[in-house]
């Protein structure tokens, strides 16, 4: 029977991948509270989000997609594929479709403008399963941002290969 | 932390919020969050090469709105801040530019600090995103 766990998929779910560091910015919190419409001042204005309680201007919760994206879109523009998004980071398999699965996301504190955060990214688990039309294999990433050696967001995200 | 004041039972649904976001709203989004990918942004390669009737919604853009339901209910009824702690949440259908998604939930249920929620968004009864959402009140 046809697999996509092949010894090509296990040497490949054998990589590591590099810690990668961002600094926020107030400006980025403030680009993505705009974008998404919050009017909370919390989210523009340091003097507000320190009267609320928070050490400097708050981001909202979701803007930890904002850590998931930058350092793999942030790339020379010869490093990314016609429809502008970079490579997909998938075994090197024939593969005739993706999926995203579900997304679980665990939030512990807030992000807030100053944090250097440590994003790391690994693949947990890798399963095959057998569906009406053949094989799907299962990826499972985990990302996890960490601010001062604590996390601060753990996401993990399911990808589906057939 | 204090406990979830009674107010706040399992069964109450949340008060809807609705948005149609359009190309500009498309383009902040992927600027805020420096996603490049073309199919937010590029109709003709979106629609003729990609099949799509329009510009995608992006998930994590309904995933935002989704948060936003539960933590401006709560909120408003509350009249104090909630965090959020955990967020399932999974696409199960595309949602296009100018469509109307309404964002809908309900109270799962209370215990301690922490509420949980239902939550879905949907376009004309068509669900395109659901999850499960707890938060923390502070």
């Amino acid at each position: 029977m046809a697999t996509l766990l092949t010894d090509a998929t296990r040497r490949w779910a054998d990589r590591t991948y590099p810690v990668q560091h961002v600094t926020v910015a107030a400006g980025d919190i403030r680009r993505f509270a705009m974008a998404t419409g919050e009017t909370d001042p919390i989210h523009f204005d340091p003097e507000a989000a320190r009267a609320a309680g928070f050490r400097d201007v708050v981001a909202p919760p979701m803007f930890y997609v904002y850590l998931r994206v930058l350092p793999n879109h942030l790339r020379p523009r010869d490093q990314l594929e016609p429809d502008g998004s970079p490579s997909e980071d998938i075994p090197p398999v024939a593969i005739t479709g993706a999926m995203a699965g579900e997304t679980e996301l665990e939030v512990d504190g807030y992000l807030c403008a100053g944090d250097e955060v440590a994003c790391h990214k690994r693949l947990v688990d890798l399963t095959e399963k057998v569906g009406r039309s053949g094989p799907l294999l299962f990826l499972l990433f985990e990302y996890r941002y960490e601010v001062a050696g604590r996390t601060v967001v753990r996401e993990r995200f399911t990808r589906i290969l057939r | 932390m204090a406990d979830v004041p009674g107010a706040i039972r399992a069964g109450d649904k949340l008060a809807a919020l609705r948005r149609t976001p359009d190309a500009v709203d498309l383009f902040q989004f992927s600027a805020a969050i420096w996603l490049t990918h073309r199919i937010h942004y590029d109709v003709p390669y979106t629609t003729e090469v990609e099949g799509h009737p329009g510009l995608p919604v992006h998930g994590p853009l309904q995933a935002v709105y989704l948060e936003q339901l539960v933590r401006s209910d709560l909120e408003s009824r509350l009249g104090t801040r909630v965090r959020l702690v955990r967020f399932r949440y999974r696409h199960v259908a595309p949602a296009y530019v100018g469509e109307t998604l309404s964002c809908r939930g309900r109270v799962a249920s209370v215990d301690g600090d922490r509420i949980s929620c239902e939550v879905w968004a949907e376009v004309d009864e068509r669900r395109t995103t659901i999850g499960e959402l707890d938060v923390a009140v502070t």
